[in-house]
């Protein structure tokens, strides 16, 4: 069997790579997209169990691609969780209602991000605690 | 027309930011300078980014400025790689993307305050924040020292037209 895959969304080239130095150590395939327009060429490509998005991107943002995800047969029940800097009420409304399954607000410390990870994909929560595979 | 309510103190406001994203994404401490710091190196070994904010009543930018040498060591923390392996590129994302969550963590705080307001990405600054922000708005600087390296941020608000 495969291992898992994350697709991280972020223009931010130093987001990326946190993400991708944080998941190293698990056995998931991480690829990457530096906005939506991207973000949605390459989940149609790789078919990703879960997708890492950010908020505010250049090109298409985040919850456009989050809309565009929830239209597409394929894709619309890959779970998502948006990263945002901003952590209004609004904006938080916004993507509860396009269906993202959790959120994390930047700056975000590797435990929390690897406990919303694992609500969604039980091998990193699984790793994460040191407890043998299933 | 009266003018709108202000924000409040943004001395605290900009030190609870800063101090929120270093800890949390870099585990590092700030020491609150008490006067203005000179900036250390040329101008060409700092960088400076700036991200634009609209509310309604109130538009504004906030503005981080770092040295090269502590972009460097973040760089190497968040990446796990070694000092000097990252390129100038990487550096400047680096700033910033750091100056992209103290913008967010001072908007949070904005509309706490009664001010909702979003984010525009980060752009570069090439000129000196304090030189840019004179004599305009609502202003407030602090400087700061990291592991050795000073640090500026700059908060400006205008009122919206």
């Amino acid at each position: 069997m495969s291992d898992p895959k994350i697709l991280t969304v972020d223009d931010s080239k130093t987001i990326r790579l946190l993400l991708a130095r944080i998941l190293r150590p698990f056995a998931v395939e991480v690829s990457e997209a530096s906005n939506g327009e991207e973000g949605l060429a390459v989940a149609a490509k790789k078919g990703p169990q879960l997708i890492i998005l950010d908020y505010n991107m250049p090109v298409m943002d985040g919850l456009t691609m989050l809309s565009r995800l929830r239209e597409d047969a394929a894709l619309k029940a890959t779970p998502v969780i948006m990263l945002t800097a901003e952590s209004g009420s609004a904006i938080i409304s916004a993507v509860a209602r396009l269906g993202a399954r959790d959120y994390i607000v930047k700056p975000f410390n590797e435990q929390m991000l690897l406990a919303k990870i694992g609500k969604i994909l039980p091998l990193i929560s699984r790793a994460a605690s040191g407890s043998p595979a299933a | 027309m009266s003018a709108p309510a202000k924000p409040y103190d943004l001395t605290s406001l900009a030190s609870r930011s800063l101090e929120t994203v270093f800890s949390t994404q870099l585990g590092r401490s700030l020491t609150l300078c008490s006067g203005v710091t000179e900036p250390s190196g040329a101008p060409d070994e700092r960088l400076c980014f700036s991200v634009p904010w609209s509310g309604s009543s109130w538009h504004g930018v906030f503005a981080l400025a770092m040295p090269l040498p502590f972009a460097a060591q973040a760089a190497a923390q968040l990446f796990g790689r070694q000092p000097g392996e990252s390129s100038p590129e990487e550096l400047a994302d680096v700033a910033a993307e750091l100056c992209n969550m103290v913008a967010g963590r001072v908007s949070f705080e904005l509309s706490q305050q009664g001010f909702p307001g979003l984010l525009q990405t980060p752009v570069v600054r090439s000129d000196q924040p304090e030189n840019a922000f004179a004599a305009q708005g609502e202003h407030c600087r602090t400087d700061w020292t990291c592991a050795g390296h000073p640090l500026t941020l700059d908060i400006a608000l205008f009122p919206s037209p």
